[in-house]
C-alpha cells in the first residue's frame, strides 16, 4: 500500500481543492509590491547609525568565519562572573511584513556567510523595551528568526543558545547566537568533535555595551562550550559550558541542536 | 531591467495559480496561500538571472514549502485545525453540493495531518512528484516520505466519507 491508483477520487479531490479559484487580475502587481518591500528591507539592514555604524561594519569584514585547528592557550584573566538569569526566547516573526519600511527596527550587521548554498546573515536589533538584545536573521537560511537575550545586562557573563536549522531541500545546519561583554572581540566555539570555530563579537549600536556574535557551522553539531578573547587573543573567562534555554521545542519538522557536553 | 522584468513577470502570471493550489493545499488558507506565493516571487526576483535558465519553478516551490514548514512552526500560529464551513447554497444542484461536501471533507481531513504529511501525500499524489522529488524537495530521506505518505494516506482512507466508507486501494 504505498500509492493512490489515477481513478482514485482521492487524488481528484486533493488536486480539486479550491477549483474556483481565479486570482487576482495581474499577480505580478503584488509580486511587485513585495519585492519593492524587500529591496526597502535589505537597505533597512544597512541602515547604521554613525559611530555605531563605523563599528559595526569594521566588524563584519572579519564575520567570515575562521576555523582553527585547536583550542586557544590564552588564560583566564579574571574569575568567572556569576551565571546570569538564565532566560532567553527564540521567535519566528510572522510572514506579514510591516506596513512600512519605516516601521522596522534597525538591524545592524553581526555577521554573514554561506553554508551548503544557502547564503545567511545575521544582524543584531531591539525588537520591544523587554526583547531589547535580539539577533535577527531572515534569508536563505533562517525564517524571520529573532532570538532575544533577555536578561543578559551590561558586565554580564557570556551567554549563548544553540539551534538546529533544517531547511527543506538543504543538510542541517548548527547555528550558535549569543552575547558577551566588552572588551570581547571575538568567540571560541567548542564542538565535541573537538574542532574549534572562531566567529568575531561585534558591537553594535543595539547596545553599545553588548558583544553580540552569530556562527552558523555544517551539519548536527554539539557544542561543548563557547568562551570569549579580547583583542590580544586573551581568554576573558572560562569557557561557558551551559546554553541558555531557548524555546525551541522538538517536533516532526523541527529539531533541537545538542548543547550540552556529551560525555566522552 | 525590462528583459528580466519581462521574463519575471511572464512567469508570475503563467505560474500564479497553480502554486497558489499549492500553497494552499499546504496552509488550507486562501489568503496565506496568496501571501506565500507572492512572498516566494518576491524572493526569486532577487535571484532570477541565476534560476531564470534552471528551474525557477523548483526554486519557488521549495521557497513556498519552507514557508508553509516554517509557519506551522510558529509558537502563537500552529496548526490549527479550524473550519467555518461555508454555508451550503439552498437552491444549488445535488452534484454541486456533493462537491462542496467533498473539498470540506478533504480539506478537514488534510488539516488534521501535520504540515510534512500534508506536504507529502500533497507533492506525491496532487503534483505527481517521484518519492525521490519529494524526499529532495523537503529535505528528508525517501523512508520518510514512505512513512510520511503511508500514514498521511491511511489516516485520508480511514476518515469518515461524506459518501460513507471509501474503498482502501494502493
Amino acid at each position: 500500500m504505498n500509492g493512490i491508483d489515477p481513478d482514485d477520487p482521492l487524488r481528484d479531490s486533493l488536486r480539486d481543492l479550491i477549483p474556483d479559484y481565479r486570482g487576482p487580475a495581474d499577480p505580478f502587481l503584488r509580486v511587485r509590491a513585495s519585492i519593492r518591500h524587500r529591496r526597502s528591507r535589505r537597505r533597512a539592514w544597512l541602515t547604521v547609525g554613525s559611530a555605531a555604524a563605523a563599528a559595526a561594519l569594521a566588524a563584519l569584514a572579519p564575520a567570515v568565519l575562521t576555523r582553527v585547528g585547536s583550542a586557544p592557550t590564552g588564560n583566564a584573566l579574571r574569575p568567572a562572573a556569576p551565571p546570569a538569569p538564565a532566560h532567553t526566547t527564540t521567535v519566528t516573526l510572522p510572514t506579514e511584513p510591516p506596513a512600512a519600511p519605516a516601521a522596522l527596527p534597525p538591524v545592524y550587521p553581526v555577521a554573514h556567510g554561506t553554508v551548503g548554498r544557502l547564503s545567511w546573515a545575521v544582524g543584531s536589533t531591539s525588537l520591544s523595551p523587554r526583547d531589547r538584545r535580539c539577533l535577527y536573521a531572515d534569508d536563505d537560511l533562517f525564517s524571520r528568526t529573532a532570538v532575544c537575550f533577555d536578561a543578559w545586562q551590561s558586565g554580564g557573563e557570556l551567554t549563548w543558545s544553540a539551534q538546529l536549522i533544517r531547511r527543506a531541500g538543504a543538510a542541517a545546519v548548527t547555528a550558535v547566537f549569543g552575547v558577551a561583554p566588552q572588551p570581547t572581540t571575538e568567540v571560541a566555539v567548542l564542538l565535541a568533535d573537538g574542532s574549534e570555530w572562531r566567529a568575531p563579537a561585534v558591537a553594535t549600536a543595539t547596545d553599545p555595551d553588548a558583544r553580540f556574535f552569530a556562527l552558523v557551522v555544517s551539519g548536527r553539531a554539539t557544542v561543548r562550550s563557547v568562551r570569549p578573547f579580547d583583542s590580544r587573543g586573551r581568554a576573558l573567562g572560562p569557557p561557558v559550558t551551559a546554553p541558555l534555554q531557548t524555546a525551541c521545542t522538538p517536533g516532526p519538522d523541527r529539531a533541537c541542536a545538542d548543547v550540552a557536553p556529551s560525555p566522552r | 531591467m525590462p528583459d528580466r522584468d519581462d521574463s519575471f513577470a511572464d512567469f508570475v502570471r503563467s505560474r500564479w495559480g497553480r502554486l497558489v493550489r499549492l500553497a494552499y493545499s499546504l496552509t488550507l488558507d486562501l489568503g496565506r496561500a496568496e501571501d506565500l506565493v507572492q512572498e516566494s516571487l518576491a524572493k526569486l526576483w532577487f535571484v532570477w538571472p541565476r534560476v531564470r535558465d534552471g528551474s525557477p519553478e523548483a526554486y519557488v516551490r521549495r521557497t513556498i514549502i519552507n514557508g508553509a514548514i516554517s509557519a506551522s512552526r510558529r509558537r502563537w500560529r500552529g496548526e490549527e485545525p479550524r473550519w467555518e464551513l461555508p454555508d451550503l447554497p439552498e437552491t444549488g444542484s445535488a452534484t454541486a453540493a456533493d462537491a462542496v461536501d467533498e473539498r470540506d471533507w478533504i480539506r478537514r481531513e488534510l488539516a488534521a495531518l501535520s504540515v510534512l504529511q500534508r506536504a507529502v501525500v500533497v507533492l506525491r499524489y496532487a503534483e505527481d512528484l517521484s518519492e525521490r522529488q519529494v524526499a529532495e524537495l523537503l529535505g528528508i530521506s525517501a523512508g520518510s516520505v514512505k512513512t510520511h505518505a503511508f500514514r498521511g494516506l491511511a489516516r485520508l482512507r480511514g476518515a469518515p466519507h461524506p459518501d460513507g466508507p471509501r474503498p482502501a486501494r494502493g
